[in-house]
């Protein structure tokens, strides 16, 4: 039992920077990304046993990160799509539903608002897309490491992210075009 | 700024993007947590799992309930209709007269 809770703790050190900051980037709100990095270490205490040693335990650990990141990301637009339906029927109208703010601890002051606009883009990105633009612009994970984190093969994923690459660009030519910057 | 310059420009903020520090606190507050499921075992998952079904098993034997006894009274209402009709077939009253 010592033991356990001894190697479970060596097991979090090694691992909470990158569970915490990934979820970070993926969610950008310091709360969010700690109760992922809180679920993702318990479930890794709890299936370390089943752990097949298939893959490494880095890319085991980022797949159930992002896992959970996907899951809460699905769980909040449920959320935001709810509290918009029974604003439809309540007097009041407004949407009660906080779309939780831009809170990224990794973001100097300066950059803040560059940053917000930037992840604005990558977060209307489609799901693969976004996970894999992070996985290697952010967390700068070799095509190796992220074609193990989602299960696909390394050609996938290249193809994968010059389409992010594409549409990020795009994105981003939206945001110049709405917002009017000259 | 051009557009294409402006998205070089906005790109550039992903190179910028530093490495944050999680809570101090989060090790200790998930030990804690892990220690209370063990406390509680693993009901927190289970037991909701076990209510719907047993949930689901009480609904079904209600409805089987009320099936069997509607059945029962509907075919007990056709006897009785049933036995009326030949019995008044039998003494001639179902035809009507105009006086």
């Amino acid at each position: 039992m010592q033991e356990q809770s001894y190697n479970f703790e060596e097991l979090y050190n090694s691992h909470v920077s990158l569970v915490y900051n990934l979820a970070l980037n993926y969610l950008q709100n310091k709360e969010e990304a700690e109760e992922i990095t809180q679920d993702v270490f318990m479930q890794v205490y709890q299936s370390i046993s089943g752990f097949k040693q298939q893959s490494s335990l880095k890319t085991w650990i980022y797949r159930i990160t992002l896992n959970k990141c996907h899951d809460h990301v699905k769980a909040k637009q449920t959320k935001k799509r709810r509290a918009f339906i029974s604003s439809l029927f309540h007097e009041d109208g407004g949407i009660k539903h906080d779309p939780g703010h831009f809170d990224h601890p990794g973001v100097l002051l300066e950059n803040k608002e560059r940053s917000e606009l930037l992840f604005s883009a990558i977060n209307k990105l489609p799901e693969n897309q976004k996970t894999v633009f992070i996985l290697s612009q952010i967390e700068q994970l070799s095509q190796k490491e992220m074609a193990d984190s989602m299960e696909m093969s390394q050609k996938a994923i290249e193809s994968l992210l010059q389409r992010a690459k594409g549409n990020l660009r795009n994105q981003l030519g939206q945001l110049y075009k709405n917002e009017g910057f000259k | 700024m051009k557009k294409e310059e402006w998205i070089e420009y906005m790109s550039g903020a992903v190179s910028e993007i530093g490495r944050a520090e999680p809570n101090p606190y989060l090790f200790t507050r998930i030990t804690e947590l892990l220690n209370q499921k063990k406390v509680t075992g693993q009901s927190a998952v289970k037991k909701p799992f076990l209510l719907r079904w047993a949930l689901a098993g009480c609904v079904a034997l209600i409805l089987n309930i009320f099936v069997i006894s509607f059945m029962a009274n509907h075919k007990k209402q056709e006897i009785q209709k049933f036995n009326l009709e030949a019995l008044s077939a039998e003494m001639g009253l179902n035809e009507t007269y105009n006086y």
